[in-house]
């Protein structure tokens, strides 16, 4: 997925996601700024892991 | 905790906290990443809003694990830190992310924004007016 807008500096930004079964990733491309290269990871919830959260925690004494 | 204390704790999530995580997540991100094409900078002639059918691969919900290099971007085009406050929560970030052949609905903390694929859109990132922002998938699996 792409997704563009125009920073308030007025610069174009651009950011890619790219979907993986495991998650995705976002990576920003700035106009003008080729030696920036952030990057954001989002990983999957898996139902299993909603299921572990919703447990109550288990304190040692 | 005081402002300046949460601008020190900005800059240790956005550049020291990753950073740390980075030994053993950056090397599985990067991999994750070039799987796919990197991102070419966005032309000034740039409008296609040609959209294919979303992959069922994207719906689902989300929590971010990582991050590295987003708040020196950011604000490097004029996000200010206290906008980028915003982006940085304390605690774990999920988002949900539902599609259909034409939107793409984003919830996040009982929140939901609907965005039409393909279509200009004017809302607020970071708190801050952007008249532009467009969402579209390319004819590329995965993305």
């Amino acid at each position: 997925m792409l997704i563009s807008f125009t920073a308030p500096d007025g610069r174009q930004v651009l950011a890619t996601q790219i979907y993986r079964p495991e998650g995705y990733v976002t990576l920003l491309s700035i106009d003008g700024a080729p030696q920036m290269k952030p990057i954001r990871v989002w990983t999957r919830v898996s139902k299993s892991d909603e299921r572990r959260k919703q447990r109550p925690a288990l304190f040692p004494i | 905790m005081n402002h300046l204390d949460s601008r020190r704790a900005l800059q240790l999530v956005g550049f020291g906290a990753a950073s740390m995580e980075a030994l053993t997540v950056s090397v599985a991100a990067q991999e994750f990443a070039q799987a796919g094409a990197g991102p070419q900078p966005p032309s000034a002639g740039q409008k296609s809003i040609s959209s294919a059918p979303p992959s069922a691969i994207v719906n689902g919900t989300y929590e971010q694990t990582y991050q590295e290099g987003y708040a020196p971007a950011l604000l490097s085009v004029g996000f200010s830190e206290d906008a980028l406050f915003k982006m940085f929560p304390t605690g774990p970030q999920q988002m949900t992310i539902t599609t259909t052949p034409t939107t793409l609905a984003l919830q996040t903390k009982g929140l939901e924004e609907l965005i039409f694929l393909g279509v200009l859109k004017s809302t607020q990132v970071f708190g801050i007016e952007v008249k532009d922002w467009l969402a579209r998938f390319e004819d590329r699996p995965g993305c």
